[in-house]
């Protein structure tokens, strides 16, 4: 890649650590959306989809 | 066309991704969850499309990344003009905050090209490899690495970032690198 090996790439060793800076806020970013349990809609929607389906199969 | 038993239990288990996804996407909380409940049903009628054993994450993402740029289309791009909407929406928890700011590294992440911004959510935030984000983006392996180090080199710009002293030592993750590694386990 060129643009990885351009004058303006940080020294490798705070490279690392930079990118690694990064990452960790990157996930604070979505952490809590992330770790909100799933809500009940999406429950919801999912039961109702499984259950269309098992009645489907059950008509066949 | 019997949908498997694990694949609601396998949906449910990617939706707290999906949902981060869809907020990168759609930058509104309310748009995004809409996004997730489009993204699960189209996924539930294509089940029979899904080849058990490969990636239901990265195969639900390409689902809604479709879906997310069909409406965009479809809507003429109304979607586009909510600049700084992922800063305020997000709540921010002061015990997170360390020594860069929060707050600072979202408004920078939101100043990034949509293309660059959607490389490191994918690769950073969700954990998928090189070759994972380019099969979800439709584009090169090279592309997607080369997007994702355009995006750290301009967040290191716009954050100001220039030497060690910017990070504690409890700072270093390796998060980026646990994700990438992961790649291996496919």
């Amino acid at each position: 890649m060129d643009s990885e090996n351009d004058a303006s790439k940080p020294k490798p060793v705070l490279e690392a650590k930079v990118q690694a800076e990064l990452g960790k806020k990157l996930q604070q970013v979505y952490s809590d959306i992330i770790s909100e349990p799933v809500p009940d809609r999406f429950l919801n929607l999912l039961e109702q989809l499984e259950e269309s389906s098992n009645s489907d199969k059950s008509s066949e | 066309m019997s949908v498997p038993d694990n694949f609601k239990a396998d949906l449910l288990e990617v939706i707290p991704n999906l949902r981060a996804f869809a907020l990168s996407l759609t930058k509104a909380a309310d748009k995004a969850d809409d996004l997730v409940q489009e993204t699960l049903l189209k996924a539930w009628n294509k089940h029979h499309l899904f080849q058990p054993g490969t990636n239901l994450k990265a195969w639900t993402f390409t689902i809604m990344r479709n879906e997310f740029y069909s409406q965009m289309r479809k809507r003429g791009r109304e979607v586009q003009d909510s600049e700084g909407v992922l800063a305020s929406q997000m709540a921010s928890h002061p015990e997170q905050q360390g020594h860069m700011d929060l707050e600072d590294f979202k408004n920078a992440l939101e100043g990034l090209p949509e293309d660059q911004r959607e490389a490191l959510v994918l690769i950073g935030a969700n954990g998928f490899s090189y070759e994972e984000a380019a099969e979800i983006v439709g584009v090169a392996v090279g592309t997607i690495k080369s997007r994702v180090s355009r995006a750290r080199s301009r967040l290191i710009d716009v954050l100001g970032i220039e030497d060690e002293g910017e990070f504690g030592p409890d700072a270093i993750s390796n998060h980026v690198v646990g994700a990438i590694s992961l790649s291996n386990n496919r």
